[in-house]
């Protein structure tokens, strides 16, 4: 073959090898080195946490980073800052030093983009600090003031930054659902977890998401996964071996074969049911059924958790109660018949329990993605449409009208997020950007009417 | 982002590439790289073409008036994960329209289309051609970018202003003419609506992309040529697939293929 002729090939093809390149930067969440201070100190309680630090800031320092105003909110063993400014937020510990002060220390992140700091603050006035570390739930004021510094990157915090309690919060636990679209972030960002991990639930927790929507595949032996593609992506997982569809696995061989985009092991369904349930305060999950063949073994684990969730609600013990809602989602026709044949299943089996004196398992709830009046007719609790086709206030209300909840997918973008807050005051969004929602929905929302979801 | 498909299809576009044009063959046996006349009678040289009527990719500057039409089609193979798991990606039809004014300069036009996503710039450009095989272009055109769809759960439309400025290097090899042309994709002001709510994107930033694109334009007897190319996109992820607006500003490189005919 002529050398030219080789030539010209190479050249025609070497863009293709060009864009083989990893493009994804790789990320690097900011820690202090020796631990920080928190390291020193002793961490806060739990209702410390809830009852003296969440509230409406007004930021009056470091508005560069946070813009003027950020909601905190507060999770077990966390505070988080809120804003809509570039959907930034900032994850931080509170401790109580030996000195009687108290620090709220941690990390910040645009996660759309590679930006990312160090926090340190401290809690003022004195005296508050000191009922902190005291053991006290101070409820805050416009006195509570936490003052300090942050930083680009893993320097040490110097530049200012302080935020003085404004205001609480608007209700939204129980009311208003910002819902994690299948975690924190978009495959596309920096946040340093993979998509439908354990780590991006808890992450998703930490940025202001009060419910989940999880993509679920069942793998070739019938195991329930999370996974949002067909194929085994190079995008979402690696791994030498690590090819083909999720349907043509078993799990032992997923599992063998493929980690996550981050080096995550891909969850089970019930891996991450169990770890919502006992590890963090979600109010609920919404779980994507990719294919019809998920449905049953779906609402099976669905009907399993229920049923612990029930016993511990109704046993005398109130410390160990958890409100947690599972609902199935239907986004097509053929997930639908999947899940008219579920339910057939599900009903037959209780025809059974009932012949033989048993109690009847529920049926599990559903959410359906496509038409509001399918929804009704289906008599699923909730319905999920696209934000694509508009904020669709008429169907919103009509479905409100007979205690059907709308909770809108996917809206990342800020001006439409308002718009739909605005126009069709819907029960929850499903987003990529938690914070900005969460932020955005302090700011200008409508305190839903309970409908009854969680119920 | 890895393309193992992206690997495949480059060898078999080099194995193309070594089986289509015997004028390839005829290049390499000319061995010279100054232009040449072509040694078969079934194309023209690529420096007799640039002076008539000229090609849409390898700078050329022939006479005042002389036009190019060209029917063709592009095809970008993105990672489904950027697509939002959307793996169906169909190819874009591409029209071309270039008229000569004389001394290098050229008035373009260009459209490409899915339907669904749109492409519309008009342009001007500069070409020079040395002495040698090699010339060079530049151009900048000016447009929009729209897309659109009503149905399939979508009531939505999105709108922006597009500039493209582009360089282009072209060599001359007999009856072959090779160009790289890298461009600039700069989109904004940007507007999208949904339903009845209209709004922007965050991270909106003029700067979308660019794209190193690699074509080979063939000569044929007619004075017509057809061309094929491949090259590199690196785009954000709202400009290679609209629909779900997608708003990282992440730059992702993906490849693109092209092929068609200038009449």
């Amino acid at each position: 073959m002529n050398t030219k002729i080789w030539a010209f090939a190479m050249a025609v093809g070497s863009p293709f090898f060009l864009a083989d390149c990893e493009t994804a930067r790789e990320v690097s969440i900011p820690g202090f080195p020796d631990g920080g201070l928190l390291r020193t100190g002793t961490a806060l309680e739990r209702e410390q946490l809830k009852i003296s630090f969440e509230g409406m800031f007004t930021v009056s320092k470091g508005n560069s980073l946070l813009g003027d105003q950020a909601s905190v909110i507060t999770k077990p063993g966390t505070v988080s800052v809120l804003t809509n400014k570039n959907a930034g937020f900032a994850v931080l510990g509170a401790a109580c030093l030996p000195d009687q002060r108290v620090v709220v220390e941690g990390y910040w992140q645009y996660p759309t983009r590679s930006d990312a700091g160090l926090v340190r603050l401290f809690v003022s006035p004195p005296e508050v600090a000191q009922d902190l570390c005291n053991g006290e739930e101070p409820a805050p004021n416009t006195n509570l003031t936490l003052t300090g510094s942050y930083s680009d990157g893993n320097d040490i915090p110097t530049k200012p930054l302080e935020l003085r309690w404004a205001h609480e919060l608007k209700e939204w636990r129980g009311r208003f659902f910002t819902v994690a679209n299948h975690g924190a972030c978009l495959v596309t960002d920096h946040c340093g977890v993979s998509t439908n991990s354990i780590e991006t639930i808890r992450l998703a927790e930490r940025t202001g998401s009060n419910a989940i929507e999880l993509d679920v595949r069942v793998t070739r032996d019938g195991i329930p996964i999370l996974f949002h593609d067909p194929m085994l992506s190079s995008s979402l997982v690696r791994g030498l071996f690590c090819n083909g569809q999720v349907n043509q696995l078993t799990f032992a061989e997923l599992r063998g074969s493929c980690m996550m985009r981050y080096g995550e092991q891909i969850p089970t369904l019930k891996a991450a049911l169990r770890m919502m349930i006992d590890e963090t305060e979600l109010e609920g999950v919404y779980l994507d059924e990719k294919t019809a063949e998920g449905v049953l073994p779906s609402a099976y684990l669905v009907q399993e958790f229920e049923a612990e969730l029930k016993a511990r609600n109704e046993n005398d013990d109130p410390s160990d109660d958890r409100k947690f809602g599972m609902f199935i989602g239907i986004p097509n026709d053929d997930v639908l018949a999947g899940w008219h044949a579920a339910k057939a299943t599900l009903e037959a089996e209780n025809e059974t329990r009932r012949n033989n004196g048993e109690d009847e398992v529920p049926i599990p709830r559903c959410l359906l993605e496509y038409d509001a009046d399918k929804v009704i007719a289906e008599e699923c609790v909730a319905w999920g449409p696209t934000w694509t086709s508009g904020p669709q206030p008429e169907n919103v209300q009509k479905l409100r009208d007979v205690g059907i909840a709308t909770v809108f997918w996917t809206i990342n973008e800020s001006q439409f997020i308002e718009g739909f807050l605005t126009t069709s005051k819907p029960n929850g969004i499903i987003t990529a950007r938690a914070a900005t929602l969460f932020h955005t929905y302090q700011l200008i929302g409508t305190v839903p009417d309970p409908i009854g979801v969680l119920q | 982002m890895h393309f193992g498909r992206a690997k495949f299809l480059s060898l078999a576009i080099g194995l193309l590439s070594t089986l289509a044009p015997d004028s390839a063959a005829n290049a390499a046996e000319a061995g010279s790289a100054a232009p040449v006349a072509s040694s078969v009678d079934s194309a023209r040289s690529v420096e007799e073409l640039a002076n008539r009527k000229g090609f849409l990719y390898y700078p050329s500057a022939p006479p005042a008036g002389k036009m190019r039409f060209s029917l063709g089609a592009t095809y970008d193979a993105i990672d489904p994960a950027v697509m939002y798991g959307m793996s169906l990606r169909f190819p874009q039809l591409a029209l071309d329209f270039q008229d000569s004014l004389g001394k290098g300069f050229l008035f373009k036009a260009h459209i490409n289309t899915m339907i669904i996503t749109n492409e519309a710039l008009l342009g001007v450009g500069y070409n020079w051609q040395g002495g040698g095989p090699w010339s060079f272009g530049a151009a900048v055109n000016a447009g929009v970018f729209l897309g659109k769809l009503s149905g399939l759960g979508f009531d939505a439309l999105t709108i922006g202003a597009e500039y493209r400025p582009e360089l282009t290097i072209g060599y001359a090899l007999g009856d072959i003419a090779l160009s790289l042309r890298g461009s600039l994709i700069l989109i904004g002001p940007e507007r999208a609506r949904v339903g009845d709510l209209w709004g922007g994107f965050d991270n909106n930033s003029p700067f979308t992309g660019h794209s190193e694109i690699l074509y080979v334009e063939n000569t044929t007897r007619s004075g017509s040529v057809w061309y094929f190319g491949a090259g590199a996109m690196t785009t954000r992820a709202h400009y290679a697939f609209w629909l779900l607006f997608p708003d990282s500003p992440g730059l992702y490189t993906y490849p693109r293929i092209v092929a068609g005919y200038e009449y």
